[in-house]
C-alpha cells in the first residue's frame, strides 16, 4: 500500500471508501505526466492545453462527485451522525443552489466551489475558506494526508494503533473516545480521532475542488468534517456560534499533533527497519533503498515498503541544495524507473493476497492505484530518455543514505514550519539587571485593539507597521505587589518583562482581540468595534527586523495579507464571520514539489539496478504490465490527454486532488495564462502577473473583489456601530 | 486580661511574626553594600549592607575596623547620608522606612513610615539641611533634619505626579548643597527637575533608553550628570534644558557616580565592575581607576581625595587609590581606545572584610532543620525551633549532606524562608492554620528529657511562646531564663511567665512583625520584649492569634486526617468499610491497638468506632505494655506496603498513599 504514495502520490490514499478509492485513481492516473523533456511553452500551446483537458476533467469529475456521492449517502445512512445534526445540518440543496448563484460575470457558476452553512457554521466555513486559500497549505495538507495512509497500511495491526491512541488524545477526551470506539465499526474504527480530523479536512477540499471540475452551483455541505471535529471537541457540538479563532487554533493543533504522531511512526518504523534493510541487501552495489525495495520479497510487505519510502523521504530532503542542477535529468529519468517501486508494490501485494485474508482485501482496494502508477509509468518510460538513468540518477541518491532524523521530523511537520513562530519572554530585574529568557512557541498573535490611535496615522502604511509593532512587541514593569523573585537578588524586585519574536512563521496569524471576556464566560463577552487598520503589507517585527528598524535600514521581510475573516455582531456567540481571500494563482506551490521528486528519484535506482540487472525486477514489471493492460479502463486515455501537456508534469499531482480551481469566468480578463487550473506556464508564472483578486465568502455566497473593494471593506467605517470587522488577519511573508 | 487589637495600626492587613537565625554579633557584612558615608571628623565609614545592617567603620584602625552596628532596618539598607555634620545618620530601606540614626552613638531616633513601597534614594542638601527620599513608590518626600530630629516629621511633601500616567518609580536622587533643585531618575527613563522649595515641576529631560540608577548635581544646580542602565553617562544643562554630552564608557548599566566638586571629573562605576576616571570635558581622557569583583554600587572619595572608598554587590568594602590628574591626561589618549585599557591599581589600598551570605537552602523533611550553602560554600546546619546555628560544617559537598540528614518522616510546613539579607530570615506560618500545622511528639523532637512521659508538642506554638518569652514578664527573670534551656520551672505554667517549658530562644534573636508580603511594622529583639514601651508597641502590633498562644497559652488545634480501616484481603476477613478520623500525628502503633483492641477483640463491634484511635491512644498511655503487644499481633499495610509501627499517620499518607483523596489501611493479624 506505500506503494502508493511512493509510486504516484496523492489524495487516494484517505479515503477508505473503496468507491472513492477509484475515482480517486482515475485522478490521479490524470494527473500523472508523461515525463517529457520540459519545453518552455508559450501561451499558445498553453492554451490549447487548457481546452485539451477540459474534457477528461469532466469526465473525472462527474464519476469522482458520484462516488462521493454516494460515500455521502453511505455515510448518512450507516455512519454515527447524531440526529441532531441531521435536523440542522442539511440545507436543501435547492436553496444552496439559489444562494450560490449571484452577481458573478457571465455565469451563475461561483468562482469557487461554495460550502454550505448548517445552520451557525459560518464560523467554520470561514476557516475552511481561508485555509483553503493559505499559501501551500493544501499542497502540503495533501501529503500529510498521504503519508497518514502509508503510515495506517503499515500499521494495520490495530495493536499499535491503540497504543498510539491514548498518546494523542487529551485526559479530556478519553472517555468519549473510548464510547466512539464501541461505536464505530466500519473500516475506518481504529482511525485516531485528531488523525480523522485532518483526513476529513482533506476530504473536504478534495470535494470542493471536484465541484469546481465539474463547475457545480450546488454548495458543498461539510457535516462529515464537522462531524469529525465535533468527535474530538465536544465543544462544537450543538448549533451555537462559536469562535472562528478558537476552531482555528484547534485545528492548527490537531494536525499539528497528527504530524507529529506520523513522524513518530516513521521513526519508529525507520529504526526497526534499519537492521533488516542493510543486512538483506542483495547487491553490493545498491545503496540502502535499493536494498530495503529488494528485500520486499523477503520479508513482511508492509514493513519493508515503508522502509524504502522512509529512504526516499530522506532523499527528497538531501536533494533539496543540489536541486538546481540535476532538475530536469533527473525528472525524467525518475519517472522512468517508478516501474520498479511499483512492481515491488504489486508483487507484495500479490504475496500477502496468498497469505492473509484480511491484508488480500487490502491489496485488492489497492491493486487499481498499483496499476495506475504502472501504467503511467510505462508511458513515462516510453518517452524518457532511460538512457541517462544509470548515470545521473544516483547522484542524488547516494546522498540518502545519510539521512537525518531531525531534519526529518522537522520537515515533516509543516504545520509547525508554516505556522509556528517562536517568542522570547525576556525578564530583567531592575536591580542586578540579570536576564532570564523563556522562549515559547505560538501559532498566533493576540493584538489588542489600539484605541488611542492617531487617525492620521491610518493613512500611512509604515505608520500602520509601527502600529501593529508597537501593539504585539510590548514590554512592562512588574512592580509594587506583581514583583518579580529574583533569583540572583534571592529577593523581590521590580523586572521588565518584554515579549519579542525570534522568529516569526511563513505564515503568520494575528488575532485581533476584539472581544474582551467579563469573568471568563463566552455570554459575557464584549466586543470592541474601534476601528484597527488592516495592512495589506505589513513589514515583520522579528528580532531581526526590528534591529534593522533600530539602524534605520529596510525591515528584513513583509508579510502580505492573504485572508481576513471578519465578525460581524455584537458578541461572540451571536453574529456572523465572513472571510476574504487573496485569489492567487497556487501553480508555483505545486511546482518542483519535493514529495513528488522524490518518488520518482527512488524509482531511478531501483530501475537502473533491477530493471537491467535482475530477473525478479523484469517479472514484476511485467506483471504490472499485466496488470496495467487489464485493469486501468480509461486510464489510457487520460493519460493521453496528459501526454499532449508538456508543463504538466511540472506540477505536483495534488493539485488535482484537492487544489483549488477557479471558475475560468472569474479570471482577471488580462491574465488568461492566469489560470488557477493547474497548467500555468512556467514563464507566466515567474514574472507577477496581474494582481490578483480577492474573493468574498460568505457561506454559500462567493464573489469577487477588486483590491479597491476590498480596501473599502476594510476601510474605516463611519460609524462605530457597524459591526463587520476584522478579526483574523492571515499574512504571509514575502521576502 | 489582655487588650490587644488585632492588627493595631496597620489596618486589616494580615500581620505575620518573622525572626533572623543570626550571631549575636555580625561583625561583617554578610551581603553586598548599597552606600556608603565617611564622617572625616570622627574618621568613620558608615555602610549600608543588604544584610539590613548599617556598619560603623574606623578605617585607620585595621586591627579592630568595626565600631558600631546600627541595626533596625529589616531588609536591605539602600541609602545612608549623613547631615547635621555627621552627628545624624539618614537611612533608606527596603523595609518602606526611612530612620533617623544618632550617627555618634548609633541608635535610632526615628522612623519614617510614609513610603509605600521600596525606599531607594537620599538626596541631601547641606546647605538648608534637608533630606529628599524617594522610591518605588513614585513619591518623592522632603525632610527637614531638624525636624526630624526634633521627632516629628515634615509634612512637606511633594509627588512625581506622572503626567502621562507611566509608572516610574524612582531609583536615583539628587540634590545640590543648596537645595535649590533636586532631579530625579525612574523606570519612566527621563529625567525630572523639581525646585525642592517650591515643591514646583522645572523640566523634564528625556534621552536615556533605560532606567536612570545614579545622578550628582553641581554646586549651584545648574548642571547634571546621570548614569543609566542603558550604558551610558549624560551630562545636562539644567539652564538650557538639554543634554549637552552622552558619554559611552561602560559596557553595561551605570550605577554610581561620583563627580567632584569642581564638576571636572567623574567616577563612574556599574555592571560591568569597571571604575573609570573621565574628564567631563574631554571624554577621551579617561582611565580605568580599578576593575572590582562585583559590580560597583557606591563610591565615596577618602578624605585627601586621592582614593575612594568602593561598595559592590559583595560584602567586602575596597579602598582604590586614584590616580593623580596630570597622570590621567598623560594615560589616556583616544587611540588607546581600541585595546582593553589596564587598570591603574591592580590591588586596592585596603579592605574592609566582608562575611558570606548564605545563598542556598534546604528544610529538611522533620520541618525543623535547615541546610544552607553561603557565597563561600561553606555549608551549616540550623534548628528552626530553637533560632540556632547547630553546626557549622564548612565547605563539604552541599546535596550529600542534605541527603544524609533527610528522614523519611513527613511533617506539615510551618514557616517560611528568606535569604534576602544573607541571613535566616524565618517567616512564621500567616495564620493559626499554617502556623500551627506541625505537631510532633517530644520524644521524637528530642524536647523531653530522658523518661518524661512522651507528650505532643506543636512547633509554631512553641516558638512563638519563646520568641515573646519576654513579654509582660518581670525583668529581674530575664537574665536568669537566657540560655537556660531545657528546665521548665514550677510557675512556667501562669500567666506572667512567658515562654515554653522547653527552651528559649537566644535573646539577641530579632523578632519582626509585618504586613504579609510587605512593610515591617515593628522589630525588637526577643530579650527586649519584656520593656514598657516593647509592650506596648506589641499590643498593638501581635495578631490576636499569636497573643492566644503567647499570653492565653491556648493550645492549637490537632489536625485531623480521615482515613478508612479494612482488614487485608489475605485475612479473609470481611467488616463494613469505616472511616475513622486520627490526629495526624498518630502512629501505625495507636492505629494497631486500635485494631487489636475494638476490632479484632471486640469481634463484630468494629462497625461502632466512631470514636477512632484518638481514644485508643489515651488508653494506651496508660498500658504500656499493650503497645509491643498490639505490634507483634498485628500488621498495617497501605497500598501492600507494610507499616513501620513508629510512622505516623501523615508520614504514611505522603510518602506511602500519596494521593489526596482519604488514606486507606489494611491490618491482618500476625500468626
Amino acid at each position: 500500500m506505500t506503494v502508493i504514495a511512493t509510486g504516484t502520490s496523492s489524495s487516494e490514499t484517505n479515503g477508505p471508501p473503496p468507491r472513492k478509492k477509484i475515482c480517486l485513481s482515475l485522478s490521479g492516473k490524470g494527473r500523472t505526466k508523461p515525463p517529457v523533456t520540459v519545453a518552455e511553452a508559450d501561451s499558445t500551446s498553453e492554451m490549447s492545453v487548457t481546452v485539451n483537458r477540459a474534457d477528461p476533467n469532466k469526465r473525472r469529475v462527474k464519476r469522482n462527485f458520484t462516488a462521493s456521492d454516494g460515500r455521502l449517502r453511505r455515510e448518512a445512512l450507516t455512519g454515527p451522525l447524531e440526529p441532531g445534526m441531521m435536523l440542522n445540518g442539511f440545507v436543501s440543496d435547492s436553496v444552496n443552489s439559489i444562494a450560490a448563484s449571484d452577481d458573478s460575470p457571465g455565469s451563475d457558476v461561483p468562482p469557487v466551489a461554495t460550502i454550505c452553512n448548517l445552520g451557525n457554521t459560518c464560523f467554520l466555513n470561514s476557516i475552511l475558506y481561508t485555509l483553503r486559500f493559505a499559501p501551500h497549505f493544501l499542497h502540503k495538507l495533501h501529503h500529510l494526508v498521504n503519508d497518514l495512509a502509508d503510515a495506517a497500511a503499515r500499521n494495520n495491526t490495530s495493536k499499535v494503533k491503540s497504543s498510539s491512541l491514548g498518546r494523542s488524545i487529551g485526559l479530556s477526551n478519553k472517555h468519549y473516545w473510548n464510547m466512539e470506539q464501541m461505536r464505530t465499526s466500519n473500516e475506518n474504527c481504529t482511525k485516531k480521532r485528531v488523525q480523522t480530523v485532518t483526513e476529513k479536512l482533506h476530504e473536504v477540499y478534495e470535494s470542493l475542488h471536484s465541484a469546481e471540475l465539474k463547475e457545480s452551483t450546488e454548495p458543498f455541505q461539510p457535516e462529515i468534517f464537522l462531524h469529525a471535529l465535533r468527535e474530538v471537541n465536544p465543544i462544537f457540538e450543538g448549533n451555537q456560534q462559536h469562535d472562528a479563532h478558537e476552531l482555528l487554533g484547534c485545528l492548527l493543533n490537531y494536525m499539528r499533533e497528527t504530524c507529529q504522531d506520523l513522524s513518530k511512526q516513521l521513526e519508529s518504523h525507520q529504526n526497526s527497519e534499519l537492521c533488516n534493510g542493510t543486512c538483506s541487501s542483495d547487491d553490493g552495489k545498491k545503496e540502502t533503498k535499493g536494498s530495503l525495495l529488494a528485500h520486499v520479497g523477503l520479508s513482511s510487505s508492509t514493513s519493508s515498503i515503508s522502509s524504502g519510502k522512509w529512504n526516499v523521504r530522506k532523499s527528497w530532503k538531501r536533494k533539496k541544495p543540489s536541486n538546481e542542477s540535476i532538475f530536469k535529468p533527473n525528472r525524467t529519468v525518475k519517472n522512468g524507473s517508478q516501474s520498479s517501486v511499483i512492481s515491488n508494490g504489486t508483487l507484495t501485494a500479490q504475496q500477502a493476497n496468498s497469505e492473509d485474508p484480511t491484508s488480500s482485501i487490502e491489496s485488492a482496494t489497492n491493486e487499481p492505484r498499483i496499476l495506475v502508477n504502472g501504467e503511467v509509468h510505462e508511458a513515462g518510460e516510453g518517452d524518457s530518455s532511460s538512457k541517462e538513468n544509470g548515470s545521473c540518477s544516483l547522484r542524488p541518491l547516494q546522498e540518502t543514505d545519510e539521512g537525518d532524523h531531525a531534519e526529518d521530523k522537522t520537515r515533516l511537520n509543516f504545520i509547525e514550519e508554516d505556522f509556528e513562530g517562536v517568542s522570547v519572554l525576556c525578564t530583567r530585574c531592575l536591580e542586578c539587571e540579570c536576564v532570564t529568557e523563556r522562549k515559547e512557541t505560538f501559532y498566533e498573535i493576540g493584538v489588542p485593539i489600539a484605541s488611542d490611535q492617531d487617525p492620521e496615522k491610518r493613512e500611512d502604511c509604515e505608520q500602520i507597521s509601527e502600529l501593529y509593532r508597537s501593539s504585539i512587541v510590548t514590554e512592562e514593569l512588574l512592580l509594587n505587589v506583581n514583583k518579580y523573585w529574583c533569583e540572583h537578588c534571592l529577593r523581590y524586585n521590580e523586572a521588565r518583562r518584554s515579549v519579542k519574536y525570534e522568529s516569526l512563521p511563513p505564515l503568520l496569524i494575528l488575532h485581533l482581540k476584539r472581544f474582551s471576556s467579563t469573568f471568563g464566560s463566552m455570554v459575557c463577552m464584549s466586543k470592541v468595534n474601534d476601528y484597527m487598520p488592516t495592512p495589506l503589507i505589513l513589514d515583520c517585527f522579528c528580532d531581526e527586523c526590528l534591529e534593522a528598524i533600530s539602524k534605520d535600514e529596510d525591515v528584513k521581510h513583509r508579510y502580505q495579507l492573504y485572508g481576513v475573516i471578519m465578525h460581524l455582531g455584537a458578541t461572540i456567540a451571536s453574529g456572523h464571520y465572513v472571510a476574504y481571500v487573496r485569489a492567487a494563482d497556487p501553480i508555483s506551490e505545486y511546482r518542483s514539489c519535493d514529495k513528488d521528486k522524490r518518488k520518482t528519484a527512488s524509482l531511478v535506482a531501483t530501475n537502473a539496478t533491477k530493471g537491467s540487472n535482475q530477473p525478479d525486477g523484469e517479472k514484476a514489471r511485467g506483471l504490472l504490465r499485466f496488470f496495467s493492460k487489464t485493469k486501468s479502463n480509461n486510464s489510457d486515455t487520460v493519460s493521453s490527454n496528459h501526454l499532449g501537456n508538456p508543463h504538466y508534469r511540472n506540477t505536483c499531482r495534488s493539485l488535482d486532488c484537492c487544489g483549488v480551481r477557479m471558475n475560468k469566468a472569474y479570471q482577471p480578463a488580462d491574465s488568461k495564462a492566469h489560470a488557477v487550473n493547474g497548467c500555468g506556464n512556467e514563464e507566466e508564472v515567474e514574472d507577477e502577473g496581474p494582481e490578483p483578486s480577492w474573493l468574498e465568502c460568505d457561506d454559500e455566497t462567493v464573489r469577487v473583489l477588486t483590491r479597491q473593494q476590498l480596501e473599502d471593506i476594510l476601510a474605516p467605517k463611519q460609524s462605530k456601530n457597524s459591526s463587520l470587522t476584522p478579526y483574523l488577519l492571515f499574512y504571509s511573508r514575502i521576502p | 486580661m489582655m487588650t490587644h487589637k488585632t492588627s493595631g495600626s496597620s489596618g486589616k492587613k494580615k500581620v505575620q511574626v518573622s525572626y533572623v537565625i543570626r550571631d549575636e554579633i555580625e561583625p561583617r557584612h554578610r551581603s553586598g553594600v548599597n552606600s556608603l558615608q565617611y564622617s572625616p571628623p570622627l574618621d568613620r565609614l558608615y555602610s549600608a549592607g543588604r544584610d539590613g545592617i548599617i556598619r560603623v567603620w574606623t578605617p585607620g584602625n585595621s586591627k579592630e575596623p568595626l565600631g558600631l552596628t546600627m541595626e533596625h532596618h529589616t531588609d536591605w539598607v539602600n541609602d545612608i547620608v549623613l547631615c547635621c555634620g555627621g552627628r545624624n545618620l539618614i537611612s533608606a530601606s527596603s523595609d518602606t522606612t526611612v530612620k533617623v540614626w544618632n550617627a555618634h552613638k548609633g541608635f535610632c531616633m526615628s522612623t519614617l513610615r510614609t513610603h509605600k513601597d521600596y525606599v531607594k534614594a537620599l538626596a541631601y542638601a547641606k546647605d538648608r539641611e534637608q533630606v529628599a527620599s524617594a522610591g518605588l513608590d513614585r513619591a518623592i518626600f522632603l525632610w527637614d533634619i531638624n525636624t526630624l530630629t526634633a521627632l516629628t516629621a515634615s509634612n512637606n511633601v511633594v509627588t512625581t505626579s506622572s503626567v502621562s500616567g507611566n509608572k516610574d518609580s524612582i531609583y536615583s536622587l539628587a540634590m545640590n548643597p543648596s537645595g535649590t533643585v533636586i532631579v530625579s531618575g525612574s523606570t519612566e527613563k527621563v529625567l525630572r527637575v523639581w525646585d525642592p522649595r517650591t515643591c514646583s515641576k522645572l523640566m523634564k529631560l528625556k534621552g536615556h533608553k533605560d532606567n536612570v540608577k545614579a545622578l550628582a548635581v553641581n554646586r549651584d544646580g545648574s548642571q547634571c550628570l546621570s548614569g543609566s542602565s542603558d550604558g551610558t553617562m549624560k551630562l545636562w544643562s539644567l539652564g538650557q534644558q538639554r543634554c549637552m554630552q552622552t558619554f559611552h564608557i561602560h559596557d553595561e548599566g551605570v550605577w554610581a557616580l561620583l563627580v567632584n566638586d569642581s564638576f571636572t571629573h567623574v567616577l563612574s562605576g556599574g555592571r560591568d565592575r569597571k571604575i573609570f576616571m573621565t574628564d567631563l570635558r574631554n571624554p577621551d581622557r579617561r582611565v580605568l581607576v580599578c576593575e572590582e569583583s562585583e559590580p560597583v554600587l557606591k563610591m565615596i572619595s577618602t578624605p585627601d581625595q586621592t582614593g575612594i572608598w568602593v561598595a559592590t554587590s559583595a560584602s567586602a568594602i575596597k579602598q582604590w587609590s586614584l590616580p593623580k590628574l596630570p597622570t590621567l591626561s598623560e594615560s589616556s589618549h583616544p587611540n588607546d581606545y581600541e585595546e582593553a585599557p589596564k587598570p591603574s591599581n591592580t590591588k586596592p589600598e585596603k579592605m574592609i572584610k566582608g562575611g558570606a551570605a548564605i545563598r542556598q537552602f534546604s528544610v529538611l523533611n522533620d520541618k525543623r532543620h535547615i541546610v544552607t550553602k553561603d557565597t563561600e560554600n561553606n555549608v551549616a546546619v540550623y534548628d528552626v525551633l530553637k533560632a540556632i546555628k547547630v553546626e557549622d560544617m564548612g565547605p563539604v559537598d552541599y546535596e550529600e549532606e542534605i541527603k544524609k540528614r533527610q528522614k523519611m518522616v513527613y511533617v506539615p510546613n510551618w514557616f517560611n524562608i528568606d535569604l534576602k539579607t544573607g541571613m535566616l530570615t524565618i517567616h512564621l506560618g500567616q495564620d493559626e492554620n499554617d502556623c500551627f500545622s506541625a505537631w510532633v511528639s517530644t520524644k521524637e523532637a528530642g524536647l523531653s528529657a530522658g523518661d518524661a512521659a512522651d507528650q505532643k508538642v506543636n512547633y509554631g506554638n512553641l516558638v512563638l511562646q519563646a520568641l515573646l518569652e519576654h513579654w509582660w514578664r518581670p525583668l529581674a527573670n530575664d537574665e536568669e531564663a537566657d540560655g537556660q534551656g531545657d528546665s521548665p520551672s514550677a510557675g512556667s505554667n501562669t500567666h506572667t511567665r512567658g515562654g515554653n517549658e522547653y527552651f528559649s530562644v537566644p535573646g539577641h534573636t530579632p523578632v519582626i512583625l509585618s504586613e504579609v508580603g510587605g512593610r515591617t511594622l515593628y522589630r525588637l529583639l526577643a530579650r527586649d520584649a519584656g520593656g514598657e514601651t516593647e509592650g506596648v508597641l506589641l499590643n498593638e502590633t501581635v495578631p490576636s492569634w499569636v497573643v492566644d498562644i503567647v499570653m492565653e497559652k491556648t493550645l492549637p488545634v490537632f489536625i485531623k486526617i480521615p482515613f478508612y480501616l479494612l482488614p487485608h484481603g489475605s485475612s479473609g476477613m470481611r467488616t463494613k468499610k469505616d472511616r475513622l478520623i486520627a490526629n495526624d500525628f498518630i502512629q501505625v502503633r495507636k492505629v494497631a491497638e486500635h485494631v487489636l483492641e475494638k476490632v479484632l477483640g471486640a469481634g463484630s463491634e468494629s462497625g461502632s468506632v466512631a470514636a477512632g484511635p484518638t481514644s485508643a491512644e489515651k488508653e494506651a498511655e496508660d498500658t504500656q505494655e499493650l503497645n509491643s503487644l498490639a505490634e507483634e499481633k498485628v500488621e498495617l499495610l497501605c497500598n501492600d506496603i507494610m507499616l513501620e509501627p513508629n510512622m505516623d499517620l501523615r508520614t504514611v499518607r505522603h510518602f506511602i498513599w500519596k494521593s489526596s483523596s482519604d488514606l486507606v489501611l489494611h491490618y491482618r493479624p500476625v500468626k
